[in-house]
């Protein structure tokens, strides 16, 4: 390969770039224009401007406080005269969802669902919004369902606290029952009574044989009535006993009821309601260090720019090459095609990083984004997938014969890798094959490895399969490219 | 023959089912201005290309000083300069941008091409618009520029495809003269012509192409006087005779019925764009516009 060759067919294509006035406008105007259309757009985090419809028969605190959060979080409210109408404004996108609130729905719940609808032919915006959406109902309810399962906590614990109390009361009582039964036995095993009683009956006996009619008849007769009075005393005492046994018996069956239940509730360790209401607890974390929007969607962005520039340069360049009047002349020439493809290659590459440059400063000094230029890894990766694309547009621009074919091919070719990718939908939502297709679709390779870089701060290691696809890619194209710049000779 | 540079032997070129040549042997001498002529369509633009190792013959061999050329590209390019009808070379780079240009990708060392690109501008007359942008070249001064891209690199061989194409009488007359004098400093000149009297004048060799052959090869006045006329015009209309012109026309119709019809339009379309750049020239010569839009107008009327 000639260097001076190499140098001057640069040198040749930068002056023929920027002699056009227009090419020139294209390439400082393009990537200013590109930064702040997307800066702009993307630089904050969440969603924003979504409008949201709702119909509620009956209004009632509840909804009103829902729809107050939403307003106060940044979304437009507004109230339909029916269902029906505001799932109409959905179809022609006047609003983005339709929140219907039942007709009994309150604090108390409601015995239908609330229900939400949206676009689902906006995928992305439709799951956002219904996830955004939800949520905000879903914690709102779970507001109400705290609040219920609070005041079920607090009947709780006064139930406790009033059974530990009912179990002093039943406590003392079995004591004074305990303290009966003792009387009774002690006065039935009285061994003194048994005695006087004995020594009574001995008087009445005596007495009996003394001649004192009249006395001892009035003695006898008492004797006898203390006999009586204590024979049905000391019935009296047993009936006494066998009921304050019995009394006992159910006191400490009472008790032992009591102590269960205070166990039971005190083994209940919930003291917080929404550990009733949530009782698995799920916290979702991303593992994106920045939540700007911006900055998330930069590894994509970075790899679109690539793509549509890469492919478009070098295809319109080639095809400039081809159509000017020169082209001739260089087959002539004993410069290798391999100098002019890698010349050609080298003057898109220089235009695309200057492109860079220019928007990496546009996101550094508009929006506060520094991207690691510096960093090794993401240097290598960036220009690994300018080449790819460089590549390809250079193949196509080779390929083809007309110019409305090769501009047709290159914006087809980089609208199918945009399409079979994650930027319009997510992969995993294609066919099996087709996602195993579009796993090595060149950009979807590049944005994953500058996301990887970017985003979660990896390095070689990680990336090394994409360096390698992108490398075979490289290598691929540069081949193809060759053999057909040699094959446009022939048809001169 | 001594003098022999390049020679033929039973070379084959076709494109497609076209068959441009069959088994044509020719030589072509040192040091002189060889002249191919024949009608519009029959190849001779293609014979240019295939002696300056652009094109490769299906069959047969060409060869320079007995050394085959499609064994020896990169060598082989380096001695012919070829400069085609359109012009080949960057309308956005100046007259020297481009010299410089093509002299760096022909290797040319540096002080010497610097050297060569003052003696080209010399020679071919552009002094004054060095600087200039190609595009905003007259028509003469970008034939001119293009002969000049096409001996940056000193060819022993210049390879010119109608060198006069497009031209008024008198730009005619100047590159005739240019030629004369590039093939005076020791380059032997190949070209192409459809003006007879032209190849008649420079040409010490001519070579007639009809129906895929090399009819005739030999000094012209050698071939007027075989023939028994006055000029190469005589000659070749005797060649290329009603009853031969029916007859050719059937054998490229049997061939391709698509490729008479492009030569027809081709050709219409030459006859225009020769009328309208005299047109051009005129408007040059500071011809003030309402009156060139007369004649325009008088012509369409015609």
């Amino acid at each position: 390969m000639g260097i001076k060759s190499f140098f001057s067919i640069i040198g040749k294509n930068m002056k023929l770039l920027f002699r056009s006035k227009y090419s020139t406008l294209t390439i400082i105007l393009f990537p200013l224009l590109v930064i702040l259309l997307v800066g702009f757009a993307f630089n904050s985090s969440g969603i924003n401007g979504i409008s949201v419809g709702f119909y509620s028969n009956s209004q009632s605190t509840l909804s009103t406080e829902i729809l107050n959060d939403f307003n106060t979080q940044g979304y437009f409210t507004e109230k339909f005269d029916s269902r029906e109408t505001c799932i109409e404004q959905i179809k022609l996108s006047d609003i983005q969802v339709c929140v219907l609130f039942p007709e009994d729905f309150s604090d108390l719940g409601s015995s239908e669902n609330v229900e939400i609808y949206v676009d689902s032919s906006r995928m992305n915006l439709a799951y956002l919004i219904l996830h955004e959406i939800e949520s905000k109902v879903e914690y709102n309810s779970l507001e109400i369902g705290t609040s219920i399962a609070d005041e079920l906590l607090v009947s709780l614990s006064s139930l406790r606290n009033s059974l530990i109390k009912e179990k002093e009361e039943l406590s003392e009582l079995k004591d004074n029952s305990d303290k009966i039964d003792s009387i009774v036995t002690s006065i039935d095993e009285e061994p003194e009574i048994g005695t006087k009683l004995t020594k009574l009956k001995e008087v009445k006996n005596s007495l009996n044989s003394s001649t004192e009619t009249s006395k001892i008849n009035d003695a006898i007769n008492l004797i006898e009535d203390y006999e009586e009075y204590s024979s049905s005393a000391s019935s009296s005492f047993y009936q006494i006993s066998v009921n304050n046994d019995k009394s006992l018996e159910l006191l400490d069956t009472a008790i032992k009821r009591i102590d269960e239940l205070v166990n039971s509730i005190n083994s209940n360790k919930i003291e917080n309601a929404e550990e009733i209401i949530s009782p698995i607890k799920t916290n979702i974390t991303s593992v994106n260090e920045d939540s700007n929007n911006l900055y998330n969607v930069l590894p994509t962005i970075i790899s679109l720019i690539a793509l549509f520039g890469g492919i478009l340069l070098s295809a319109s360049f080639i095809l400039k090459e081809r159509k000017t009047k020169a082209y001739f002349r260089n087959f002539m020439t004993p410069t290798i095609n391999f100098t002019f493809l890698l010349a050609n290659y080298f003057t898109c590459l220089f235009v695309l990083i200057f492109q860079f440059l220019l928007v990496f400063a546009g996101l550094y000094f508009i929006f506060g984004i520094l991207v690691p230029i510096g960093n090794g890894e993401f240097f290598v990766s960036l220009l690994l997938s300018l080449s790819v694309f460089l590549l390809i547009g250079t193949f196509i621009g080779y390929l083809f014969k007309t110019e409305e074919s090769i501009i047709f091919a290159a914006v087809l070719v980089a609208s199918l890798m945009m399409f079979f990718s994650n930027t319009l939908l997510p992969i995993e939502t294609f066919s099996s094959s087709l996602k195993t297709i579009a796993k090595f679709n060149p950009f979807v390779i590049s944005d994953f490895m500058l996301r990887k870089l970017m985003i979660f701060n990896y390095g070689y290691k990680e990336i090394l399969f994409e360096i390698y696809l992108l490398s075979g890619f490289a290598t691929l194209f540069l081949v193809l490219s060759l053999l057909w710049r040699k094959f446009t000779k022939k048809i001169l | 023959m001594d003098d022999e540079l390049i020679e033929f032997k039973e070379v084959s070129k076709r494109f497609g089912k076209n068959i441009v040549f069959d088994l044509v042997s020719l030589s072509i001498p040192e040091g002189k201005i060889t002249g191919i002529i024949g009608a519009s369509g029959e190849g001779k633009s293609t014979m240019l290309k295939m002696i300056a190792g652009f094109y490769t013959p299906e069959k047969g061999h060409i060869y320079y000083r007995k050394r085959e050329i499609k064994k020896d590209r990169k060598t082989i390019s380096k001695i012919f300069g070829l400069a085609i009808e359109d012009g080949s070379f960057y309308e956005k780079l100046s007259v020297e941008e481009n010299l410089f240009h093509f002299g760096k990708l022909y290797s040319v060392q540096k002080d010497i091409l610097k050297k060569r690109v003052e003696e080209l501008i010399g020679l071919v007359g552009l002094e004054k618009a060095k600087d200039t942008l190609a595009e905003n070249l007259s028509v003469g001064m970008k034939k001119r520029l293009d002969l000049a891209c096409s001996l940056v690199h000193n060819p022993a061989v210049l390879v010119l495809d109608e060198p006069t194409a497009d031209l008024d009488p008198l730009l005619r007359k100047q590159m005739i003269g240019l030629i004369k004098d590039i093939n005076s400093r020791g380059t032997t000149v190949i070209l192409t012509t459809q003006l007879l009297e032209e190849a008649e004048e420079m040409c010490e060799k001519v070579l007639v192409l009809f129906n895929e052959k090399i009819i005739e090869e030999d000094n012209p006045k050698k071939i007027i006087k075989k023939y028994g006329c006055c000029n190469l015009d005589e000659v070749f209309n005797k060649i290329f005779s009603k009853k031969d012109r029916k007859t050719y026309q059937e054998s490229k119709i049997e061939k391709t019925k698509v490729e008479p019809l492009k030569k027809i339009s081709a050709k219409t379309l030459a006859y225009n764009k020769e009328e309208l750049d005299e047109l051009i020239e005129k408007s040059t010569k500071k011809q003030n516009s309402e009156s060139l839009l007369e004649e325009i107008r008088g012509k369409d009327g015609n």
